[in-house]
């Protein structure tokens, strides 16, 4: 089961779109929560908050319903924000049970939700299920030239608990760019915040972040930086002065190696052709 | 034979229900809709009631019923009286409307949330849907508007008679019956398409086509015009037997 958020179906469509056609020549199968709703953004801290729970949880129960159908309980997602928000909600109620009590009291109009569902991000069913070695063998235009940056942000790695890799020192995106035929580079500054929603509040926090973030991957010999986070993506793209480095998503470089970038934004392609090389 | 006499024997024939309005205990006839019964109890509505068929929102009612922790609403017109029930009429909901120029306008998601900002204030808690009397999936509206996706915003709220009860409700604010108007406007305007013959309707209106047929129709007197009425074509229309 798939669910791609509110970013996926405005500002980040290229995601999604290059994703599924990724996914699709893998084998694998996303199949889109037939109802969801936002997942609530950012998990609430709060210790007696149980309403800002409400909308992860409701998601949580349409993947249940789908489940049910289709005989799979994982639920997969591509931005890091919605996967961070869904499974630190699912890991909540799965500990607390006073907690997941009221709350299927309160949405007395849905049916309980029962802690069966697995809350995945693309990558690891990548890393996990495919593996970097089949990847590696699907590959039919190995990324010549490309030396990659892999940014993690925040919320794909942290909290431990729910990370899908080390939070200091992460490889899953490394590991997936040298399948594919990319070089990663070392690059120290993979897990620092981007700045996050302090560009709501205060711009000059995420200009900042985006100013040091590009200056170190252009230090370190990157020419593209790999993000899974269209906030990421948005923070780091800000005009600032800054080395023009391109800000990409995985699934992107994914679908000029495995050749189905009938879907890249033409944009994005041209860019990384003309890195690799071979202007189209 | 006293009048007295028969309204007895008429009322003793009569089920009756008791019901409280604004706190004060009513016995009304049952079967009657709440805005009969209260209407039997001796009120008299100036504001909150409209078309009495359910479509013109004006008569949104909210009730409990004695040892039920819900909290029910209806249309007043619509919703039959039961014994127990505490009433209170919503006959306005504050909500100013925001003045917008549909020609200068986009049909995105940013369109919609800068005019109504308490938009993404949606936590998905349903309570808009669970008040709706037309059986909306409201907050399913909501958030296909804040994932850009406003052709199924315009669809959902198709029935969307604008009593406002699911803004009354609504812990975030929003004032759906607004939003989901200006929906549907840029639905019409933009994303739908277009009918050719309204265009070509509208075309033929603007060169003058029924000007003089008008012209004529205003000139008449009220006699004239009653009698054209009665005696003009009539189409036929095919009864569907339920």
């Amino acid at each position: 089961m798939y669910f791609p958020g509110c970013t996926l179906k405005t500002t980040a469509l290229n995601y999604e779109e290059t994703a599924l056609a990724v996914a699709r020549k893998l084998g694998i199968e996303l199949i889109e929560l037939e109802r969801w709703n936002c997942c609530g953004v950012v998990f609430n801290l709060a210790v007696d908050s149980a309403m800002h729970h409400v909308a992860a949880v409701r998601d949580l129960i349409r993947a249940q319903q789908m489940s049910k159908k289709i005989g799979d309980n994982r639920l997969v997602t591509l931005c890091s924000m919605c996967f961070n928000t869904l499974k630190r909600v699912n890991e909540l109620v799965k500990s607390d049970y006073e907690k997941l009590e009221t709350i299927n009291k309160f949405m007395d109009e849905e049916e309980d939700y029962q802690c069966e569902i697995e809350v995945k991000h693309f990558l690891e069913i990548l890393r996990d299920d495919i593996g970097f070695e089949t990847i590696e063998k699907s590959t039919t235009k190995p990324l010549k030239n490309l030396k990659v940056a892999p940014y993690y942000g925040c919320t794909l790695v942290r909290p431990k608990d729910i990370g899908i890799d080390s939070p200091e020192n992460p490889q899953v995106i490394e590991n997936l760019v040298q399948a594919i035929g990319a070089e990663p580079v070392k690059f120290p500054y993979k897990v620092k915040c981007c700045g996050s929603y302090d560009i709501v509040y205060d711009r000059k926090i995420a200009e900042q972040r985006a100013i040091e973030i590009r200056k170190a991957a252009s230090r370190w010999g990157a020419n593209v930086i790999v993000v899974t986070c269209p906030l990421c993506h948005y923070n780091l793209s800000l005009q600032v002065r800054a080395p023009e480095i391109p800000i990409v998503y995985f699934t992107e470089l994914m679908a000029i190696a495995l050749g189905v970038d009938e879907v890249l934004d033409p944009q994005v392609r041209r860019i990384i052709y003309s890195i690799m090389g071979e202007i189209k | 034979m006293s009048i007295g006499k028969v309204e007895g024997k008429e009322e003793k024939k009569m089920k009756m229900v008791r019901i409280y309005i604004m706190g004060k205990m009513y016995e009304v006839p049952e079967g009657l809709t709440i805005m009969k019964a209260m209407e039997y109890a001796g009120y008299r509505f100036i504001r909150g009631c409209g078309c009495r068929g359910g479509f013109c929102g004006a008569c949104a009612t909210v009730y409990r019923i004695g040892n039920d922790y819900k909290l029910y609403t209806g249309l007043a017109c619509q919703t039959t009286v039961q014994d127990g029930m505490y009433l209170v009429q919503i006959p306005f909901v504050p909500a100013e409307k925001p003045r917008y120029d549909i020609d200068k306008l986009r049909p995105t998601a940013s369109t919609v949330i800068s005019i109504f900002p308490e938009v993404t204030r949606c936590v998905a808690c349903n309570t808009c849907t669970k008040s709706c009397p037309q059986d909306i999936e409201v907050m399913d509206a909501i958030q296909a508007i804040i994932r850009g996706d406003l052709i199924k915003a315009a669809e959902l709220s198709f029935d969307c008679i604008a009593c406002g009860i699911c803004s009354m409700r609504c812990p975030a604010e929003i004032v759906h019956y607004h939003v989901f108007q200006l929906v549907r406007r840029l639905y019409g305007k933009y994303l739908a398409k277009k009918a050719k013959h309204l265009e070509q309707r509208v075309n033929e209106i603007l060169q003058g086509k029924y000007a003089e047929e008008l012209e004529k129709l205003t000139k008449m007197s009220i006699e004239e015009l009653k009698k054209l009425y009665e005696t003009r074509e009539i189409e036929k229309v095919e009864v569907i037997k339920r």
